[in-house]
Order: C-alpha cells, then structure tokens, then sequence
C-alpha cells in the first residue's frame, strides 16, 4: 500500500518517479548519441550499425522498456507540473525572482513539451518513414537538408540542453544527495552533460550539411 | 519620504480582492515597513476608511507572524529578513511599492494582506513534535551528540514558520518548512522513536493541504529570512524514500 501511494499519491514519490526515469533516460541518451555519432564516420559504418541493431533479437523488448520510461517521466512530470500550477490558483501581480532559478530550472515544463514534440517528430521520420534495407545515413542526411527541419531540431537540442542542465542535479537532490562535497561536483558533471548532448546531437546536420552532403 | 503603494484589499475569503493605490506621506526613512503601513493606517482611518489588515506580532524578525509580497519578494527586497524588520530606508523616495499577499492555496486570504496559514500548524501537529515526557534534563554525556549534528539541528530549528518558502516557491510548495522541521528531530536522538513515522505522517499532510511538488528551484531558500538550507529538503527526501521503505505500515 506504502509503495503504490508512494510513487502515486505523494508529491516527493512522485518528483523521485519523474528523477528515476529522468536519469533513465539520460543512459538511453548517452547511447543513442553515441551510436549517432557514427553518423560522422560515414554511410558503412552508421547502416551497418542501424541494421546491427534492427536485427537485434532483443530490439523490441528494449523499446517496449524504453517507451515505458519515456511515458513514465513524460505523464509524471506532467502531473507534478499541472499540480504545481493548482497550488496557485492567484498569481502574482508582481513576479520577481529571490535568486534561485537558473534558466534550466525555470523552463523545465516548456524544454521537456518542446523535447517530447521533438520526439514525436523523431520517431515519424527516423523511424516510421524510413524503408527497411534502404540507407537510414542518407535518410537521416536528406532530412537535415530540409532547413525548417533542421533548425527546428537545433532548437530541440538547445531545449533539452536546457533541460538536462536543471534535470541532472535536480535528480540528485530529489534523491537527498546535497553534500558539501559532492553537490559541487554533480552540478558540473550536470552541465557538462547538458552542454555535451547538446552539443553532440547539434553537431550532426552541421556535419551532414557541411561535409556529410559532399560524401 | 513619500512613496506610492499599491495594496491588495480584499474583504474577506469569499470576496474578491483588487489593488488599490494610496500616498504615504512624510514616511521617515528610519521606519520599518509595518510601522510605514501603520502611518499609511492612521491615515485612512483618519479618513473613514478601513485600514490595511496585514499580519505582525514581535517586529524584531523572531515570530514569523508578519509576511507580505513586497514588488514580487516574500518579505521584500533583502535577503535574511522579515519584513518587519526591513527598512525603509531600503526604498527611495517616489518609489512605487506593489505589496500582495503570500499567494498559496494553502494559504487563503483572510483579509487584504493576512492569510491563514494553519496549514502549516496541521503539518506540525501531525507529526512534528516528540511524544516523551522528557522530565528534568539528564546528565550532559548521558546522550552523546555529535558537534556537527547539533550545528545542522540547530540550524534547521532556526526556521520560524512564517511561510515565506511557500510565497517565494514558483510552486507553492512547503518543502523548505518541513524538510526543515523534519531535519532538527532526525539529526537529534530525541527524534529517532517517531522518526519514520513522522516523516511520512508531515509529508502526506503536506500534500493534503494542497500544497505543490518542489523542483528544486531553490527560490525557498534565497527568500527565506531565516536562510534555511534545501539540504534540509535532500534530508526530507532521503528520510521519505527510507520511511517508505522500511515502514511495516
């Protein structure tokens, strides 16, 4: 009974669900863009990656895991978002800040709406619309060719940037880690982190429209 | 010095507020903002008008009665103050000064600027006290506490209930009150028998009262006039995921 109100009837259960998934997801992230960086060593060794993991027995058992978690953090985070607008029902005339909020912080609900649009996105031209057997490199170049596409993109990866630069240390102190020692350290493995993925997904239709659409 | 304010006046719970704009006339600069609203006060009543109600008690910064969001800032600009002992020589003159309740759903308006903030003595009487009769204190070395533990209780119990986390916090949430009213009985040996159950106990009454989720935005403790520390919320939230764990409940 403790635990079932635990991760749904209480607001600290419920901040830890949404951290849990949240530190989930950047594992699933650490790999996608490592297995995309591939994209910048050419079309053989992307395609043969893609196809090496299209292949894999255990594929869909891992994206039925993944969605769970996507869903989990995204219905959750939600949730907590939608309450925390109840528990002001007057607003303020005056809004100033005491000093707390970072950038990061006070966009969290937007940055995580615009990396779940982005998402959707993702999986319909990445995924859906990709044809088996044909390259996924050049699919994923000739998308990057599209401007309105690609700048939307980049601005999806400066929002989860964003949002990862809050969401890692934010995990950490949903958890009760605030140390001395330690919580110096995690803020800036966090925002290496988010400036990293950012960065590193950011880089490939700069590469694909630079030097990938001349290979 | 004369400024303008602009105040929240409401009737009561049931009615609706608006802002209303008056003069403070020849304010001196050594006043502190509730002795400026009581100048403002005799004015009006002079006038026939129903003074200003706002919250106070001790006005030297120890009660956590007096409250008021001063131009968007739970007890106004400073850091580590109440507003009753904010000055007003913190202001300048011909300065316009918005003042509004602490806005929560926890924490509704009773009248113009005063909330009822029972809320959190609910909390408090749900799980933030010790049931021992403690009798004449024991000998010192009888219950051994270690230095650094004293200095966080301590620093914890320095919290005065005033809710100014709560105004502050983008979510309302209370979490800065109770992770520090959770804190000064975890870290001391007289809290360890009821020490699950507390916890849980606060937190479930927290999320009763319609208070909101932290997400650690830390606007709590740059707003509080006591600077207590969000380590005190990562206690709280160590302390319930341990509770939730272990309880046998």
């Amino acid at each position: 009974m403790r635990l079932i109100k635990y991760a749904v009837g209480s607001s600290i259960g419920r901040k830890q669900v949404v951290a849990l998934t949240g530190l989930l997801l950047v594992g699933f992230l650490a790999s996608h863009l490592s297995g995309n960086l591939l994209i910048l060593f050419g079309p053989e060794a992307f395609d043969s990656y893609a196809e090496f993991l299209a292949a894999h027995p255990l594929l869909i058992p891992a994206e039925i895991g993944l969605a769970a978690v996507f869903i989990t953090h995204i219905v959750w985070g939600l949730w907590v978002s939608f309450q925390n607008r109840a528990a002001r029902p007057d607003r303020y005339e005056v809004n100033e800040n005491e000093g707390g909020r970072t950038p990061g912080s006070a966009t969290m609900k937007y940055t995580g709406v615009m990396t779940l649009i982005y998402l959707l996105i993702h999986i319909y031209t990445m995924k859906i619309q990709h044809v088996a057997g044909t390259s996924l490199w050049n699919h994923a170049v000739n998308w990057f060719e599209i401007a309105p596409y690609t700048l939307f993109y980049l601005f999806a990866m400066v929002g989860l940037g964003l949002h990862l630069s809050h969401g890692l240390k934010s995990a950490a102190q949903t958890f009760g880690i605030n140390h001395p020692r330690y919580t110096p350290v995690i803020e800036i493995v966090g925002f290496v982190l988010a400036v990293g993925f950012g960065v590193g997904f950011g880089i490939l239709p700069i590469w694909s429209l630079t030097v990938g659409s001349q290979l | 010095m004369n400024l303008t304010l602009r105040v929240w006046r409401q009737k009561d719970a049931s009615s609706e507020g608006q802002f209303e704009t008056y003069e403070a006339q020849d304010i001196s600069p050594d006043q502190s903002f509730l002795e400026m609203l009581d100048a403002v006060n005799e004015d009006l009543i002079v006038a026939g008008k129903a003074p200003i109600a706002f919250d106070h008690d001790c006005r030297e910064g120890i009660c956590g009665t007096c409250s008021l969001v001063i131009d968007g800032r739970a007890h106004g600009p400073d850091s580590g103050k109440t507003t009753c002992s904010l000055h007003m020589r913190r202001f300048s003159d011909g300065d316009n000064i918005v003042i509004e309740p602490f806005r929560a759903k926890a924490f509704p308006v009773v009248r113009d600027l005063v909330t009822d903030r029972s809320s959190f003595d609910r909390i408090i009487q749900s799980g933030g006290y010790i049931s021992v009769k403690t009798g004449s204190a024991v000998e010192a070395n009888a219950m051994p506490v270690p230095k650094e533990n004293s200095d966080l209780a301590m620093d914890a119990a320095a919290c005065i209930g005033c809710g100014a986390c709560v105004a502050a916090c983008p979510n309302a949430s209370a979490m800065l009150f109770i992770g520090a009213k959770v804190s000064q009985m975890a870290l001391l040996p007289q809290g360890q028998p009821e020490r699950e159950q507390r916890v849980l106990k606060m937190v479930d009454t927290h999320d009763a009262e319609g208070f909101g989720n932290c997400t650690n935005e830390y606007e709590c403790m740059k707003a509080c006039p006591k600077e207590i520390d969000v380590a005190n919320i990562a206690r709280l939230n160590r302390e319930y995921l341990k509770a939730t764990i272990t309880t046998r409940d």
